[in-house]
């Protein structure tokens, strides 16, 4: 007898292949069953030719502490995602050491939603076993980052790592990984990452290639040095020996727009070549990250305090205004986004009147020049201000979405309650259904079903998960197709799609046409286990 | 003690994803482990620069169903070369086996290596009622 039957589905079941028609058996949080009967089941669901999709897997999350306040969170199930992976771009939750916890506080404060965190863990198997006691509603996974790994050993020092603690910082990742890390998260637009020789970060994965991780990257570069930054990447894969998942790929800056030719070619010539490397991708035109990343990376060095201290001091204020207003050989985020109109403040707790506000708008109303506006705005959050720049091209979105080797990851970085946030954290996976399927018809909807299913599982080793077929996690999402839509705005990003009707997590429903019906099933993943 | 562990292939499992570097594990006619695998086997295949697949199924002959070379499943598995795999028969001499399939693994049994026949292990497949 099985404990839940789904009848009269349309079954998109993550291969890429057509739907067809079936009834889906589930029994014990497994899929025992499709096909065209109808074996008897202790309860049975009509969902009367809806689509029937694997649940979707998040690839490219920073849910990390989100859910300590909201175990369920919310904002993921509503889309229908029931796999996350945190971690990513360097930050992770753990390890922390006691010596250098404040600096990681800090570092990791615009991913914390406001939160007060009780910091009861140390080691990475410390944090994932805090996760185990929450009511978890979908699954979680976590990758080690470097950021994190580096603060814990060495704080925010702007130099070469000794033997010794280039040692521990192997020692770290080795641990994360036998803990059940998925592998090694670089954000290399930060500090501490920002500091680090590609010699160095592949002695850093070396542990983690030893144990079958994945090398998951925020490139160095994403706009006018973005090739560099990729074939740093690709070589980081190829010498310390593990495949590469490039991060929400895009190109940012008006000048390299149509730039995603070549990275993908790059990338098919890597793949050619041998190299096991896959993306990720939100379909967004507008990046969002820390307000600090609008400074020169010298601005950053030393980490949170360090900056803070130069926003005060008149003559390297004026000479980061400088920077900011002429300079292109970094990553100079206001420049790329046409200016201080294409930064917007989503999230500013200390200063909640300039939330929703392009920085220029915020300016207007402060009387104050913009760049002195978004200085005094990171100075007063103490670091902890979010933003959105607009600087990628319809296009190049397209066509990276296109690419077979491309997956669906948010990249969503959970707001502090009512606060402005990018609204990619509630609307990544509809919007692709909605906006990219049914209305643009970028991809099929097979193709983007794929992309958000058994592509992430294949890619994380998650072999039990992705697909609809005997054997499989019962990880369901059904929708209609015709609906389905996201919600989520740059100012109203909280907006709750549209057009999903349930959601199971190992065959038990945890979202029943919007509500969330209270049950927990979900796991902490580890890594090969 | 696996029976037959597959080695550093470019899996494509049939769920249509890019291929990636990973072994097979196969134990009882199933595939028991995708990915890393450790531990000892009666018989080691090197696919180093090879492609491991699903054993293809023509559907033209039996009905269609998703085949993925996913633990649990029944260890049908093909191992070719992608630069050599080539079809030999033609009009006039239609019997020709094709080039480039390194092994064939049915029901968990090494039934081609290296073009040749060693065994035959199928079964008549039953459409569940």
């Amino acid at each position: 007898m099985l404990d839940l039957l789904l009848k009269n589905g349309r079954i998109v079941d993550g291969t890429g292949g057509p739907w067809f028609h079936g009834n889906i058996g589930i029994q014990e949080g497994k899929i025992v069953y499709v096909g065209p009967e109808a074996p008897p089941a202790h309860q049975s669901i009509d969902v009367q030719e809806k689509v029937v999709a694997p649940g979707f897997i998040d690839i490219h999350s920073h849910s990390d502490f989100v859910y300590f306040s909201d175990p369920a969170n919310k904002p993921k199930l509503l889309q229908g995602v029931t796999t996350e992976v945190n971690g990513n771009c360097g930050l992770s939750a753990a390890p922390v050491s006691e010596k250098y916890l404040d600096e990681l506080r800090r570092y990791t404060s615009f991913v914390q939603a406001g939160q007060n965190l009780s910091w009861n863990w140390r080691s990475f198997g410390d944090y994932l076993n805090e996760l185990e006691k929450l009511p978890l509603a979908l699954n979680v996974a976590a990758c080690v980052g470097q950021g994190s790994v580096r603060i814990a050993v060495m704080g925010f020092a702007d130099r070469t790592p000794t033997p010794e603690e280039l040692a521990r910082m192997q020692e770290l990742v080795a641990e994360s990984m036998d803990c059940g890390a998925f592998g090694v998260s670089t954000g290399l637009i930060y500090p501490p990452g920002v500091y680090c020789s590609t010699e160095e970060l592949i002695e850093v994965c070396r542990p983690a290639a030893a144990r079958g991780g994945i090398y998951f990257t925020h490139m160095r570069n994403e706009s006018n040095r973005e090739l560099a930054a990729l074939q740093e990447a690709l070589r980081i894969g190829r010498e310390a020996g593990m495949p590469v998942q490039i991060a929400h790929h895009k190109v940012g800056g008006k000048p390299n727009w149509g730039q995603s030719r070549e990275t993908l070619a790059l990338i098919e010539k890597a793949r050619a070549e041998g190299q096991d490397v896959t993306l990720d991708q939100y379909p967004y035109t507008a990046g969002s990250t820390t307000l600090s990343a609008v400074l020169p990376p010298w601005a950053q060095a030393g980490g949170v305090k360090a900056l803070l201290e130069r926003l005060r001091d008149e003559s390297t204020r004026l000479k980061i205004k400088e920077a900011i207003a002429h300079e292109s050989n970094w990553e100079n985020l206001v420049l790329f986004s046409g200016g201080w109109d294409g930064v917007l403040i989503t999230s500013a707790p200390k200063t909640p009147e300039y939330e929703g506000k392009t920085v220029l708008e915020a300016a207007e109303l402060a009387g104050k020049a913009p760049d002195d506006l978004a200085l005094d705005i990171v100075l007063v959050n103490a670091g902890s201000a979010a933003c959105c720049v607009f600087m990628m091209h319809e296009d190049d979105v397209k066509n990276i979405m296109r690419h077979p080797a491309v997956m669906v990851g948010s990249d969503g970085i959970p707001a502090p309650p009512g606060a402005k946030a990018h609204p990619r954290m509630a609307g990544t996976f509809p919007r692709i259904l909605g906006h990219y399927v049914r209305e643009e018809k970028v991809l099929t909807l097979e193709e983007a079903v794929h992309k958000m299913t058994a592509l992430p599982a294949r890619r994380l080793g998650l072999f039990q998960k992705g697909l609809i077929q005997p054997g499989c996690d019962a990880d369901l999402v059904v929708f209609d197709p015709e609906t389905i839509g996201d919600c989520a705005t740059y100012q109203e990003p909280s907006a709750a799609p549209t057009g999903i009707e349930y959601v199971f997590v190992g065959g038990t429903l945890v979202l029943d046409h919007g509500r969330l019906t209270g049950a927990h099933p979900g796991k902490v993943l580890r890594h090969r286990r | 003690m696996f029976d037959i562990v597959i080695r550093h292939g470019k899996i494509v499992d049939g769920s249509g994803n890019p291929w990636f570097y990973g072994d097979v594990a196969v134990e009882n006619g199933r595939i028991v482990q995708v990915g890393r695998v450790d531990g000892p086997a009666r018989a080691v295949l090197d696919a180093d620069g090879l492609v491991v697949a699903p054993g293809f199924i023509d559907s033209h002959s039996h009905a269609d169903f998703v085949c993925a070379a996913v633990p649990g499943y029944a260890a049908d598995i093909v191992v070719f070369d992608p630069e050599e795999i080539e079809d030999t028969a033609s009009y006039e001499d239609p019997f020709q086996y094709p080039r480039g399939i390194h092994y064939l693994l049915v029901n968990g049994k090494l039934s081609v290596r290296a073009g040749r026949l060693q065994g035959i292990y199928g079964t008549v497949l039953r459409r569940k009622g």
